[in-house]
């Protein structure tokens, strides 16, 4: 009933707050990141290289072939991955739901160090698509182990087993292989934007103009859903079958990510509560675009700690969104139980 | 009354017989896992060695000093996690518990990592790690309990929360690892337990907490029986509920941090054990404890005999050469996880 109260209204809070912030923010962090770092570039020395390309032939190599296509990278990433996290969400109705929690994430990462590990004679073009099929693997596994269980934590903890299952099959992979491909492989395992050029991006670009407004396409139907199978198949929708495509889509924008930078988690996650929490409304014509840019923000702010922390030391962009996603998502949790909501 | 002496009687009996299969298979696993390797021995040059009755030098050699020390750390870390998961799913009245579920080990690993890495050189050798671990794991299980608090009642509750902490730790021990530009054998080892290079000083590390813990946890069998029949019927038989879950938390935290220390957070070997044993014993903690404890023994034998037999023999092209031992916590996961999803569906379909 609250859900459908909410939906005709637009916008109980404004929409330029949060866009202002977020906005700022990824000005802020894409800055510092780009500045930052060896060479260390001042910020008018960064204007004149960004705008008027003046500046040494070090510095705009710097800037522009390394700092800047891994920002947009960051910025793509995030952005699927936001869009992955509200779509699933709302089409599970489950607000605790993400790729790494529902084996898509895992399933992908394995498909792509078999292809790794194995050498198998795949073009780098095609990697997405195999991330895609481990991934739909690694979603179907969970979503056949989960049916005819009831209960938000019930679903969870079998998608949980079933990436530690998967992630079992990733180390014997990971023994098998020679060294040298090992130590790509870990870096890539822990979700990793370093080293990335325009080549990384260029790559990424037509999936995510592909994908990307698919997600959007959904947005009435998700709302449906979100009030529950019955009422959303009293309003014409094929429940089953929307959630099901809707999956897919998810696992797609999933996978890309996956094959491009390694499994990064917990920002699909985060991206949709922050912005729900800020808008206010579950409608997920207003959360979904916001929510893609969040995870964009998110992402570029991570991966700015990422690299600068522990300078000149870079630590995985992947183990910061755990350690910091993974706490937030406790608190989520317990909060939620605690106040009664659930069931 | 003489019904239930005479299902005493019974019990014991196939207790007897359990433990006495079980013993059976281990020494048997155990002469077969020492065998193994880059050269292969039958089990009679296995006898022969070990009992020092006319083996090659050289054989003596690979059996004593290297595989030897292997085994025995295998059977000492299956008795002590058995033992830890047994207790855990008594005092938490959960079957969905282990060391690795409720944050037991991944907190020790921690601990022991951030020592390792941080604590100044004299620090280091005046406490042992195991102390250090002792305090992650029994700090982490405590917080799982915190934040579980009010919910006692809902097992699966329970078990996510104990997975995301877990999972949030042990990307803390990654980015220390790499903060401390650790190779990825140590990450490995730590994140996944592995057996691969354990020797005699290991073992010297173990077998005390071994001894100790396994002792304890006998001591504790009676009270953790009581605790089984709920905590007002246990204060009402003058149990002190509250300490005696204490401590029994205390020694699982001590087996589980004891051995991971030595051999890294190997998963759901503690989940398995239990269940087995009490479908072979019964819920009896005092013959639940033992036999859990020895087929957990067996089942990280057979896993380690396994990841060794997979990385030897699998021959995969173009990587014949490679040296890397498969890590036993890796076939453990694979043995365990399916189990635990089994377990999983049963108790949420039935609901």
């Amino acid at each position: 009933m609250r859900a459908e109260q909410q939906l005709p209204m637009i916008g109980r809070r404004s929409f330029l707050l949060p866009i202002f912030i977020f906005g700022s923010l990824l000005a802020a962090a894409a800055i510092i990141n780009v500045s930052s770092g060896a060479p260390e570039i001042s910020l008018q020395e960064l204007a004149g290289i960004i705008l008027f390309r003046t500046g040494s032939e070090l510095q705009l190599t710097v800037i522009w072939e390394m700092r800047i296509p891994r920002i947009i990278l960051g910025l793509l990433v995030g952005m699927m991955l936001g869009a992955a996290g509200t779509l699933m969400q709302a089409a599970m109705n489950n607000k605790l739901a993400g790729p790494e929690l529902l084996g898509v994430s895992s399933g992908a990462s394995l498909a792509m160090a078999a292809v790794t590990v194995l050498h198998l004679p795949v073009a780098v073009i095609i990697h997405p698509v195999i991330a895609l099929f481990g991934g739909l693997a690694g979603g179907l596994c969970v979503v056949l182990s989960a049916r005819g269980s009831r209960g938000t934590a019930g679903m969870l903890l079998i998608g949980m087993s079933v990436s530690a299952i998967l992630n079992g099959l990733l180390i014997v992979l990971i023994a098998l292989a020679t060294s040298n491909d090992v130590n790509l492989l870990y870096t890539y395992l822990l979700g990793s934007l370093a080293n990335r050029s325009w080549e990384h991006v260029i790559r990424m670009l037509p999936w995510t103009f592909i994908v990307l407004p698919i997600a959007f396409l959904f947005t009435r139907t998700l709302n449906l859903l979100q009030l529950g199978d019955e009422a959303a198949s009293g309003l014409g929708v094929k429940a089953l079958r929307a959630r099901i495509l809707i999956l897919a889509v998810c696992t797609g924008l999933v996978a890309i990510t996956v094959a491009q930078c390694g499994p990064i988690g917990y920002i699909a996650l985060i991206a949709p509560h922050l912005v729900r929490s800020m808008l206010g409304t579950l409608d997920t014509r207003q959360v979904l675009p916001l929510a893609v840019l969040a995870g964009g923000v998110l992402l570029v702010a991570a991966d700015t700690v990422a690299r600068l922390l522990f300078y000149p030391l870079e630590i995985p962009v992947g183990v910061w969104t755990t350690l910091l996603g993974g706490g937030l998502f406790l608190m989520l949790f317990v909060k939620r139980q605690g106040g009664g909501k659930n069931e | 009354m003489s019904k239930w002496r005479s299902l005493a009687a019974d019990r014991g009996k196939r207790l007897t017989g359990t433990v006495f299969f079980l013993l059976l298979g281990i020494i048997l696993l155990f002469v077969l896992h020492i065998g193994l390797g880059k050269t292969v021995l039958t089990p009679e040059e296995v006898l022969r060695a070990l009992f020092n009755q006319g083996a090659e030098e050289g054989f003596r050699h690979i059996v004593w000093n290297l595989r030897l020390p292997r085994a025995l750390i295998a059977i000492a870390a299956g008795l002590m996690l058995g033992t830890a998961g047994a207790i855990l799913q008594v005092v938490m009245r959960n079957p969905l518990v282990e060391p690795g579920l409720v944050g037991a080990s991944s907190g020790a690993v921690l601990a022991a990592v951030l020592w390792i890495s941080f604590a100044t050189d004299t620090l280091v050798k005046a406490v042992p790690l195991t102390f250090v671990a002792l305090i992650g794991g029994l700090g982490a299980v405590l917080l799982v309990n915190a934040l579980n608090a009010g919910h006692s009642g809902n097992g699966t509750r329970l078990a996510l929360i104990g997975v995301i902490v877990t999972a949030i730790l042990q990307s803390a021990v990654s980015l220390f690892l790499l903060q401390g530009q650790q190779g990825l054998s140590t990450i490995f080892l730590w994140t996944f337990g592995s057996l691969n290079g354990r020797g005699w000083s290991s073992w010297a590390v173990l077998w005390p907490w071994t001894v100790l813990g396994l002792f304890l946890s006998m001591v504790y069998a009676r009270k953790a029986e009581l605790l089984q029949l709920g905590d007002h019927t246990a204060t009402g038989l003058g149990l002190a509920v509250n300490r005696s879950r204490f401590m029994l938390l205390i020694i699982a935290s001590v087996l589980t941090a004891a051995s991971v220390s030595v051999v890294g957070a190997i998963g759901f070997i503690g989940l398995i054990g239990p269940h087995i044993a009490s479908l072979l014993v019964g819920r009896k903690p005092l013959f639940l404890f033992p036999v859990s404890a020895l087929f957990s023994a067996l089942l990280l034998l057979v896993s380690d005999w396994i990841g060794q037999s997979v990385t030897l023999r699998l021959p995969l092209p173009g990587m014949e050469n490679h040296l890397t031992g498969l890590p036993v916590g890796a076939v453990t996961t694979l043995l365990g996880a399916p189990f635990f999803l089994f377990l999983l569906r049963r108790s949420l379909v039935k609901k």
